[in-house]
C-alpha cells in the first residue's frame, strides 16, 4: 500500500505519463539548473567581496548588497521554485497513474516564469529591491511571476484532481501543501508590503511569517516530498509507517509559520513567546520524519549507498534533520547566535545542503525517465555529489562556528567590534573555496543535462551513439 | 485522507493559523499605533522623516546595507555595546516603509547612529571609502556614490568636495570627489536614525540620551565608556 512503486504503475502505462511531462518538466529542470550556476556565480562574487571589499568596488550593480541579494533571489525562484515545479508536475502523474494535464500550459507557464525572474533579477541589481529580505524582486516583477505560477499550478492541480490512482501517498501531500504555500507567501508579501505597505513592525511579522512559510512548508515540504518518494523506492522497502507521515505533514503545515520570529524583536512579546514554542514543537514533524525512514530503511545504508540518487537524497535528509534541529533548540541561544554568521550558516545547510540536494536526487532520478536515457556516464554525477558535499560543507561549517565565537564576543563589550570583524575573515575565506565547489558542481549539473538533452533531441549524431554505448555500461 | 477537496482545506486550513496569528492580528494590534508626545519635551514621536532623509532611506534599500547592518537594540549587551540607550519598540519603527531591521551584524548596529556620529563629513569619506577611517574595514566603498571632477592647476576646490586628508588628496592627483545627491541624502537619512526619545513602554535608564561622539572621535565601534 505504501510502496510508491505499486500505487504508480497500475493505471496507466509509465512510458505515457512520462512522455506528456517530457517537454515541461525537461524545460523546468533545465532553467533551473541553469539559475542554480548563476546563483552560484553571484554566491562566489558575495562571498569574495567579504574578505576583499576592494574588489569590483567601483560598481553599483555589483555592490555586496545587491548581489548578494540577487544571489539569494536567483536560487530561490530560479533554482527552487522550477525544481519544486519540476518534481510536482512529474509526481503528481506518476502518482496519480495519469498523464500531465495540459502541459504545453505549463511549458508556456515556465518560460513566462523565467522572464519574470529575469526582470526580478535585473530589478534588484539595477537597485529596485523591494527592501524585505527573502522577498527582494520589486513589484512589477511579481505579477506576471505569479500568473506564470497560476498556469503551472493549475496544471498540476487538475492531473492531481485526475488522478486513476486514489490511494494518497505522503509526497502528494507536501507537494501539495508546498504548492499552495508559495503563492500565498507571495501574494500576501506583494499585496502587504510591495504595493501598499501596512505600517511600521507589522511588515516585519508579515515579512518573517512569509520566510518561514517558504523555509518550512514550502522548501522543507518539498524536499521531505523527494526523500519519502525516493528512499523507499530506492531501498524496495515499503514506507514504515503512513500514520507518522501524516502526523508530520500536518503538523508542519501548522507550525511552519510560526517559527521565523526572532527573540528581542521589537514585537509584541506574545508573538514571539508563540514563535518558541512553535519551534520547540517542530520536535514531533522532525521526529515523525526521522523515526519513519530510520525504520523503512531498517539498516540498509543510505547515505552511503552505492546509488548516487540515493546518495543525494541521503545527505539531503541528514542535512534537512539537522538544520532543523538546530532551529528547533534556537531559542535557547538565540541571544548569543542572532545577527551572526551562525544562522548564515544554518540557513545554508538548510537551502543547499537539505534542499538543494534533494531537488539533485530528484532531477538525476527523473531526468533519464523523461529522456529514455541514462546519464552519459556516471561519473560525472559522481563528482556533482563529491563536489556538492564539500561546497556546502565549506560554507555552513566556518560559518556556524565562526558565528559562535563571534556572537559569544559581541556580547562582551569589552571586546572591540573591529576585532571581531576581523577575526571572522578566516571563515570568510574557507566559504570562497566551499563556493568555488558548489560552483563547479552546479556546473557539471547544467552539463549533465545538456549532454543528454543533445544526445536525445540530435538524433544520430554518431558520436553521441558512440558516447551513449560507452557510457551506458556504467 | 483519499478526498482531494478535503485535503484542499485541511492544507488551507493547517496554514491559514500562522497567517491569522502573524498577518492579520498585527494589523488589529498595532494597526492602531500613533505617534505619542513625549513628556519630558513636549516632542511627538516619532515623526516623518524630512524629504532628504528619505530620499536617503531609499538609497539605504536599493544598495541593501541592511544585509550588514542590524537597526535594532536588544536590551542587554547591544546597549553595553553602546548601540543605544535603550532597546528598541515597535514605535521607533512607525514611520519606515520597508522597516530594514536587518538580520546580520558584519557591521555595528546603526539604529541610533544619528545620536553617535554627527559628522556629515564623516560619514561621506566613510562611504567613499570606509578603509580611510577604520582599518581593514570589510565594509564595501560606495564610490559610486561620489564624482570624480578634475581640478584646474592652482583653483580651489569645490566647497562641496570630499575634505580628505593630504595624502588622500594627492593620491587623487588633480581630480576632486564631489558627493553625488544620492551621497547627501544618504547621510541624511543616517543623521536621522536615531531611537533614544523616551517611551513608556522603553524607558531610558537614570542617565538620560546617548553621548554623542566626538567629531574626531574614528568611530563608535570601540567599546562603550561606563
Ligand atoms: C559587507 C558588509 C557591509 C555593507 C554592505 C555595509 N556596511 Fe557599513 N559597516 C560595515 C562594517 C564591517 C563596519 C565597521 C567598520 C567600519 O566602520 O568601516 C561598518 C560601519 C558602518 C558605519 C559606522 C558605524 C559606527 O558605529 O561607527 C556606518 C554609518 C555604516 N557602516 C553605514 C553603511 C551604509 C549606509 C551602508 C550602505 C550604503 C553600509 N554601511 C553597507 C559593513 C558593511
Amino acid at each position: 500500500m505504501s510502496l510508491p512503486t505499486q500505487t504508480e504503475s497500475r493505471a496507466t502505462a509509465s512510458a505515457e505519463i512520462d512522455a506528456s511531462c517530457r517537454l515541461p518538466v525537461l524545460f523546468l529542470f533545465t532553467s533551473a539548473a541553469l539559475w542554480l550556476v548563476a546563483a552560484a556565480v553571484l554566491g562566489l562574487i558575495a562571498s569574495l567581496k567579504m574578505h576583499q571589499p576592494l574588489l569590483l568596488e567601483g560598481s553599483a550593480e555589483l555592490t555586496y548588497g545587491r548581489i548578494l541579494a540577487a544571489s539569494s533571489n536567483a536560487f530561490l525562484f530560479g533554482f527552487a521554485a522550477q525544481a519544486i515545479l519540476g518534481v510536482t508536475l512529474w509526481m503528481l502523474a506518476r502518482l496519480g497513474g495519469t498523464p500531465l494535464v495540459q502541459p504545453r500550459v505549463a511549458l508556456l507557464g515556465a518560460v513566462v516564469w523565467n522572464l519574470a525572474v529575469t526582470v526580478g533579477i535585473g530589478g534588484i541589481i539595477a537597485g529596485d529591491s523591494s527592501g524585505y529580505e527573502g522577498f527582494e524582486f520589486p513589484s512589477y516583477a511579481v505579477p506576471a511571476l505569479l500568473i506564470a505560477y497560476t498556469a503551472i499550478a493549475l496544471c498540476a492541480l487538475s492531473t492531481y484532481l485526475n488522478r486513476r490512482e486514489r490511494e494518497g501517498y505522503v509526497s502528494q501531500w507536501y507537494l501539495l501543501g508546498a504548492l499552495f504555500a508559495l503563492p500565498w507567501a507571495y501574494l500576501t508579501v506583494q499585496s502587504l508590503l510591495l504595493v501598499d505597505p501596512v505600517r511600521g513592525v507589522a511588515q516585519v511579522a508579515i515579512n518573517w511569517w512569509a520566510s518561514a512559510v517558504l523555509r518550512e512548508v514550502w522548501l522543507g515540504g518539498s524536499a521531505l516530498a523527494v526523500i519519502f518518494y525516493l528512499v523507499p523506492k530506492l531501498l524496495n522497502r515499503p514506507l514504515y509507517n503512513r500514520s507518522y507521515a501524516l502526523i508530520g505533514f500536518w503538523m508542519l503545515l501548522v507550525l511552519g509559520g510560526w517559527t521565523g520570529l526572532h527573540n528581542g524583536a521589537p514585537l509584541p512579546l506574545w508573538m514571539v513567546r508563540i514563535g518558541d514554542y512553535a519551534s520547540v514543537l517542530m520536535l514531533f514533524p522532525l521526529f515523525a520524519v526521522a523515526w519513519n525512514l530510520h525504520a523503512t530503511a531498517d539498516g540498509r545504508a543510505v547515505l552511503g549507498a552505492e546509488c548516487r540518487v540515493l546518495r543525494f537524497a541521503g545527505f539531503g535528509l541528514f542535512a534537512y534533520l539537522l538544520a532543523t534541529l538546530v532551529m528547533v533548540m534556537s531559542p535557547m541561544f538565540s541571544a548569543q547566535t542572532q545577527f551572526t554568521y551562525f544562522t548564515v550558516g544554518v540557513k545554508h545547510l538548510a537551502l543547499y545542503g537539505a534542499f538543494a540536494m534533494a531537488m539533485f536526487a530528484a532531477i538525476y532520478h527523473i531526468v533519464p525517465r523523461l529522456s529514455g536515457a541514462d546519464w552519459p556516464c556516471e561519473s560525472p554525477v559522481k563528482w556533482h555529489y563529491t563536489l556538492a558535499v564539500a561546497g556546502v560543507l565549506l560554507v555552513a561549517l566556518p560559518l556556524a562556528f565562526g558565528g559562535w565565537r563571534q556572537g559569544i564576543s559581541l556580547l562582551d563589550p569589552s571586546i572591540d567590534f573591529s576585532q571581531i570583524s576581523r577575526r571572522a575573515l578566516m571563515a570568510y575565506r574557507v566559504t570562497t573555496l566551499g563556493e568555488i565547489l558548489w560552483l563547479a558542481g552546479s556546473l557539471l549539473l547544467v552539463g549533465n543535462l545538456v549532454r543528454l538533452l543533445v544526445r536525445q533531441f540530435c538524433p544520430c549524431n554518431a558520436l553521441a551513439c558512440a558516447m551513449q554505448s560507452n557510457g551506458g555500461a556504467r | 485522507m483519499n478526498q482531494a477537496p478535503l485535503l484542499m482545506l485541511g492544507i488551507f486550513a493547517a496554514l491559514s493559523t500562522s497567517w491569522f496569528g502573524l498577518v492579520v492580528w498585527p494589523q488589529i494590534q498595532l494597526g492602531a499605533l500613533k505617534p505619542v508626545e513625549i513628556e519630558e519635551t513636549g516632542e511627538i514621536y516619532p515623526s516623518a522623516r524630512p524629504g532628504l532623509a528619505q530620499q536617503g532611506a531609499e538609497v539605504y534599500r536599493a544598495n541593501n546595507c541592511a544585509a550588514c547592518h542590524s537597526q535594532q537594540v536588544r536590551p542587554g549587551a547591544d546597549i553595553n555595546r553602546g548601540w543605544g540607550p535603550r532597546r528598541t519598540v515597535a514605535q521607533d519603527y512607525l514611520f519606515d516603509a520597508p522597516v530594514m531591521l536587518g538580520s546580520s551584524r558584519i557591521g555595528p548596529d546603526l539604529a541610533n547612529i544619528g545620536a553617535r556620529q554627527l559628522d556629515d563629513n564623516w560619514h561621506l569619506i566613510h562611504l567613499y571609502k570606509p578603509r580611510l577611517i577604520v582599518e581593514k574595514s570589510s565594509m564595501p566603498s560606495y564610490r559610486f556614490l561620489f564624482t570624480k571632477r578634475a581640478l584646474d592647476a592652482g583653483a580651489k576646490p569645490s566647497p562641496n568636495a570630499l575634505k580628505l586628508s593630504p595624502e588622500e588628496t594627492k593620491r587623487l592627483e588633480g581630480y576632486e570627489m564631489v558627493p553625488k545627491p544620492d551621497a547627501l541624502a544618504l547621510v541624511a537619512y543616517l543623521r536621522s536614525l536615531r531611537a533614544d526619545a523616551p517611551l513608556f513602554e522603553a524607558p531610558l535608564p537614570a542617565k538620560p540620551g546617548l553621548k554623542p561622539a566626538k567629531l574626531s572621535a574614528p568611530s563608535t565601534n570601540s567599546p562603550a565608556k561606563k
